[in-house]
């Protein structure tokens, strides 16, 4: 008879047992954006990725500080020099430093990544947002024109603007790899305006009196952000491979400045290729860190946006 | 100023697809008077929120007004061109939605998305449009209406959003109100709450409500008078009292007996058989006549007109319409 007793006890609540979890609740007036930042903030390889972009921007951003030398200075005597105390990775075959141009090269290649990848979402959401929204003819038209520029012949695109220009920029090759581009995004805009144009709220935005425009630019906008983002992202990270890629072949910004890509470019040749890999490795090995940053952090962005394919 | 806020004149809005002209309103005929509320009942398919989204002019790209005129507070909504409906919605006529959980922008504070509409139609500073927004909120019974104004809606709940729906609707003051469908996605409770605010708000605001529904107690609760839709053309209409006491037309019995009632005791719900026919596909003569169980050869053949039985009361059926040699059964 004792027994039941002894078992009713158990039921009374330990006294080091946590009693409410009221901490873990939401907090007020959270966007849907503060809480995807809150997602992404669990994403570790996505906050390394941060690191590191952060990392490589400081690197370019202060590189008059961190730079030894200059980096499109010609020292004849001193060509192909091995690294030492002095140039730390050595210099290349006219006797510029390599560090130097090692560390001056992520402003090109950064630069080039984030204006062409800016150029580009604009293009790309402005025509995606206007044929999701209006479709018929509108969309018809603006999708056969993404279709043309998604086959178009990227390369010769360029090779031909450089034909015509004779020298290659910037603002040229920004130009032309955004130009070349945007049709990727358009699509992926245009998907998601379609979509959304069906939701509830667009149409009640527009029984309160929205204009079209309004409607796309504040209320549409804002909910497709997140797929905007997460290509932005990607995109920079293409863009920067593309970026030195082409100065590899040969195409890019001119030898005189330094870009990560056309430092690979020379070092393309067998002598330096097995005898001086501290010309190709650190260049080679900042594109493929700064890509891959980039990636883990659209990776991260896309996981944060879309609640839908969280993996747990 | 005329008793007749709203008056649509065989209205015709047809939908254009490969397949042919779908007559998905076809020539319906009704008026709303000032601080009247009128339900337009019916089941899904008859065209009743293609008739509201005809008045708003916010029609899908395939569908047309082909015939007609919708006259409201003297001018003719059919006439006008974008920018004039534009500033006429959410202004003079204000709309809400059937889905409280879709209809809000869940980017928007609730706060944005009120003023939106006033800062759209009003000349108010923001801080204007802001005090307005919180008078309002509180007008549709949230007692802490500033915290409200700074959140987002998937904080809120579904009645709750239903209060800021009506709050966003009615902050321009409209002369008239549609709402398709207020409480269908909502709990019977907060339904009965919701259909209160409405009441309370449209004594207030001097508003006229256009109820579109299809739940027979909304009408019972809300409704002056009543107008039955069937497969885009009214079939009854009359004041909610006359139409609960004296429903006429087969295709309103049948709705009044498919309520399940707590009185008697059924061994199965009353259900009229059959199904709306799809607009592309519509019988010859009446309409209704495949589903009815009083049709007889004149109902096939040819279809009846709306015609007055009783004051204020009008249907559209044979069976209240004598003809020399073939009187009804």
């Amino acid at each position: 008879m004792q027994q039941p007793a002894a078992n009713l006890h158990t039921i009374e609540p330990q006294p080091g047992e946590p009693t409410t979890e009221a901490k873990n609740a939401p907090k007020k007036g959270q966007s849907p954006f503060q809480m995807a930042f809150r997602r992404f903030r669990k994403n570790k390889m996505a906050l390394v990725g941060i690191v590191i972009l952060i990392l490589v921007t400081l690197l370019s951003v202060c590189a008059p500080l961190i730079a030894s030398h200059d980096p499109s200075q010609a020292d004849l005597y001193n060509v192909d020099a091995k690294p030492d105390s002095k140039h730390w990775l050595g210099t290349d075959d006219t006797g510029r430093d390599h560090f130097s141009r090692l560390v001056y090269g992520g402003r090109i290649s950064l630069l080039i990544g984030f204006f062409t990848m800016l150029f580009t979402v604009l293009i790309g959401v402005t025509f995606g947002a206007v044929a999701g929204y209006y479709g018929g003819w509108i969309d018809n038209l603006l999708m056969r024109l993404t279709d043309l520029m998604l086959n178009f012949p990227f390369l010769l695109f360029v090779l031909f603007l450089i034909s015509i220009f004779e020298k290659t920029t910037i603002p040229l090759l920004v130009s032309a790899l955004a130009l070349t581009s945007w049709p990727t995004t358009a699509r992926i805009v245009r998907g998601v305006f379609l979509s959304l144009r069906e939701m509830e709220y667009v149409q009640s935005a527009k029984a309160i009196g929205c204009s079209d425009w309004r409607i796309i630019i504040r209320h549409m906008l804002p909910n497709a952000l997140g797929p905007i983002i997460v290509n932005a992202t990607l995109l920079m990270a293409t863009m920067i491979s593309i970026e030195s890629a082409l100065s590899f072949l040969g195409f890019g910004v001119p030898e005189v400045t330094p870009t990560w890509g056309n430092m690979l470019n020379g070092a393309a040749n067998i002598r330096i290729l097995t005898q001086q890999p501290w010309i190709w490795i650190p260049p080679g090995a900042m594109i493929i860190l700064t890509v891959l940053a980039i990636n883990f952090i659209g990776d991260g962005l896309r996981d944060a946006f879309d609640t839908k394919s969280t993996r747990r | 100023m005329s008793q007749e806020l709203l008056q649509i004149h065989n209205l015709k809005t047809y939908f254009f697809s490969d397949s042919g002209k779908i007559p998905a309103v076809d020539g319906i005929t009704l008026s709303v008077k000032r601080r009247e509320t009128v339900a337009l009942v019916g089941e899904s398919g008859c065209g009743k929120s293609i008739t509201s989204l005809s008045i708003m002019g916010l029609l899908p790209e395939s569908g047309k007004i082909v015939d007609g005129e919708i006259i409201f507070n003297g001018e003719n909504l059919v006439k006008k061109t974008d920018a004039e409906m534009e500033r006429l919605r959410g202004n003079e006529i204000s709309m809400i939605f059937q889905e409280p959980m879709t209809s809000l922008n869940p980017v928007l504070t609730i706060g944005e998305q009120i003023m939106e509409g006033i800062i759209l139609h009003r000349k108010v500073s923001k801080q204007e449009a802001r005090e307005r927004a919180v008078q309002m909120l509180k007008l549709v019974g949230f007692p802490r209406a500033e915290e409200i104004l700074s959140e987002y809606p998937h904080q809120l709940s579904g009645g709750m959003r239903q209060r800021v729906m009506i709050a966003m609707a009615m902050a321009t003051n409209p002369k008239l109100l549609i709402a398709d469908e207020p409480t269908t996605a909502l709990d019977v409770t907060i339904q009965a709450q919701i259909l209160e605010l409405m009441r309370e708000v449209k004594e207030k605001f001097e508003t006229s409500i256009l109820l579109i529904t299809h739940d027979l107690g909304v009408v019972a609760e809300m409704a002056d008078r009543v107008i039955v839709m069937y497969a885009g053309k009214v079939v009854e209409e009359a004041g909610v009292e006359e139409l609960f006491e004296k429903p006429s037309h087969p295709y309103t019995e049948g709705l009044m007996k498919s309520v399940p009632s707590l009185e008697e005791s059924q061994q199965r719900l009353y259900s009229i058989r059959g199904n709306v026919p799809s607009p592309d596909e519509l019988p010859k003569g009446c309409r209704f006549a495949p589903r009815c169980d009083k049709a007889w050869d004149r109902c096939f053949a040819s279809e009846p007109d709306l015609k007055e039985i009783a004051p204020g009361h009008a249907v559209r059926c044979f069976l209240y319409q004598s003809e020399e040699g073939n009187e009804p059964r």
